[in-house]
C-alpha cells in the first residue's frame, strides 16, 4: 500500500521540479523517507497479527512541502503523518529495507527486529501481546536478544 | 535451558493464551466496527456492528491496548459507536478532560496526550470538540447579546465566537 503513496510522492516532485526549473525556482532535493513503527510492521509482511492505528511514523524530518504532500496523499487511504514520529527512539544500529526507489524518493522501513527493540524499551505496557506474538513466532530474529541486553531490555519481565 | 529459550518458552505459552482471547468475541465486534470506520488496521474483518465501551475496555486491557488510546475520543466525537452511555467514571473523568483541552493525566496508562491526538481524526475530520462554559450576564449584557444575534443573524454563542476572533485579531491570537 504505502509503495504506491510514495511512487506518487515522487512523481509529484518530479512535476514540481520540472515546473521549479521552468520558473528559477529552487527544486525539491532527493528525499528518503524512513518508516517505522507499526506501519512498518504491516509492510513487513510478518506471520503474526498486527493491529495498527492510522498514523505513520517517520524516523527522519520531512522538508514542509515534502510532509505535506505526503499528508495529502496518505489521507486518500485514510492514513496521516504522526507529527511526533521522528521524535521516537531506535537502536543505533537499525537497518532499513528498501520498499521504493523513485527519481526523488527512496522509502525505506526499518526491519521488525529493531521496532520490536524500540518498542519493548519505549512502551513494553502497550505492546506486550505484540512482543509476546512475535518471540513466539517464526518471525522472531534472534538478534532481539543481543539487542535487548545491549540495552537493558528485560524481555522476560514484559512477557 | 538457558536464558533465550526460557524467554521462547514463556512467549509461546503466552501468546496460545492470546490466541484464545482473540477467539472471544468481543475481540472481532470492537476491531471488526474500528476496522470498519478505518480506525485502526487489522487482519479481523470489518463489522458494522457497535460495541459497548466495556466491551471496548475489555478489548483494550486484556489484548489491544490501542484501543484504550481511542476509546476517549470515539466517545467525544462519534458516540454512535457505541450502544450504550453507561460509561465508567475513570472513563467520563478522561472525557471531560479532554472536552477542556485538558491532557495532562491519564487513562488506564495511556497518556491523555496520546488519547487528544486522536479526536480530529475521528468523526468531523480535523475537529476538536466543543465545550460548555457557563458565565453570569447581567440583564443589559443579556439585551446587548440577543439584540447583536438578532441584527448579525448569529446565534448568540455565534455572536460571543465573532467578539473572541475579533478581540484575538486586534490583540494578537494567544494561542
Amino acid at each position: 500500500m504505502l509503495k504506491k503513496i510514495f511512487k506518487k510522492l515522487d512523481e509529484w516532485i518530479v512535476e514540481e521540479n520540472r515546473r521549479a526549473l521552468d520558473e528559477g525556482l529552487a527544486p525539491i532535493q532527493e528525499t528518503m523517507v524512513l518508516v517505522i513503527g507499526q506501519t512498518a510492521l504491516l509492510e513487513a509482511d510478518l506471520n503474526i497479527q498486527i493491529n495498527a492505528t492510522m498514523d505513520v511514523d517517520t524516523y527522519n524530518e520531512l522538508t514542509h512541502r515534502v510532509r505535506d504532500k505526503l499528508n495529502e496523499l496518505l489521507t486518500s487511504i485514510h492514513k496521516s503523518l504522526d507529527p511526533e514520529g521522528h521524535k521516537a527512539w531506535m537502536p543505533e544500529e537499525t537497518q532499513y529495507q528498501s520498499i521504493y526507489k523513485g527519481q526523488f524518493v527512496d522509502a525505506k522501513i526499518a526491519e521488525p527486529v529493531f521496532i520490536m527493540l524500540s518498542k519493548a524499551k519505549m512502551a513494553p505496557t502497550k505492546n506486550k501481546q505484540l512482543l509476546t506474538d512475535y518471540l513466539a513466532s517464526e518471525d522472531c530474529d534472534d538478534r532481539i536478544y543481543d539487542l535487548a541486553d545491549k540495552y537493558n531490555v528485560d524481555l522476560e519481565t514484559i512477557l | 535451558m538457558n536464558q533465550r529459550e526460557k524467554i521462547q518458552a514463556l512467549a509461546k505459552k503466552k501468546a496460545r493464551k492470546l490466541k484464545k482471547l482473540k477467539q472471544d468475541p468481543r475481540y472481532r465486534k470492537v476491531m471488526g466496527r474500528l476496522a470498519h470506520e478505518r480506525l485502526i488496521d487489522t487482519q479481523v474483518k470489518k463489522s458494522p456492528r457497535r460495541f459497548t465501551a466495556q466491551e471496548a475496555l475489555w478489548v483494550g486491557e486484556n489484548i489491544e491496548p490501542r484501543v484504550l488510546e481511542l476509546l476517549p475520543a470515539i466517545v467525544i466525537k462519534k458516540p454512535a459507536i457505541l450502544m450504550t452511555e453507561d460509561f465508567p467514571e475513570d472513563l467520563r473523568t478522561a472525557v471531560n478532560s479532554l472536552r477542556r483541552g485538558e491532557a495532562k493525566v491519564s487513562f488506564r496508562n495511556i497518556p491523555l496526550k496520546k488519547c487528544d491526538g486522536w479526536l480530529p481524526h475521528i468523526g468531523r475530520k480535523g475537529a476538536y470538540p466543543t465545550a460548555t462554559k457557563n458565565f453570569r450576564l447581567r440583564r443589559e449584557d443579556l439585551e446587548t447579546l440577543k439584540a447583536l444575534s438578532q441584527k448579525l443573524s448569529l446565534s448568540e454563542a455565534g455572536v460571543i465566537k465573532e467578539a473572541l476572533k475579533y478581540f484575538a485579531q486586534k490583540h494578537g491570537n494567544t494561542n
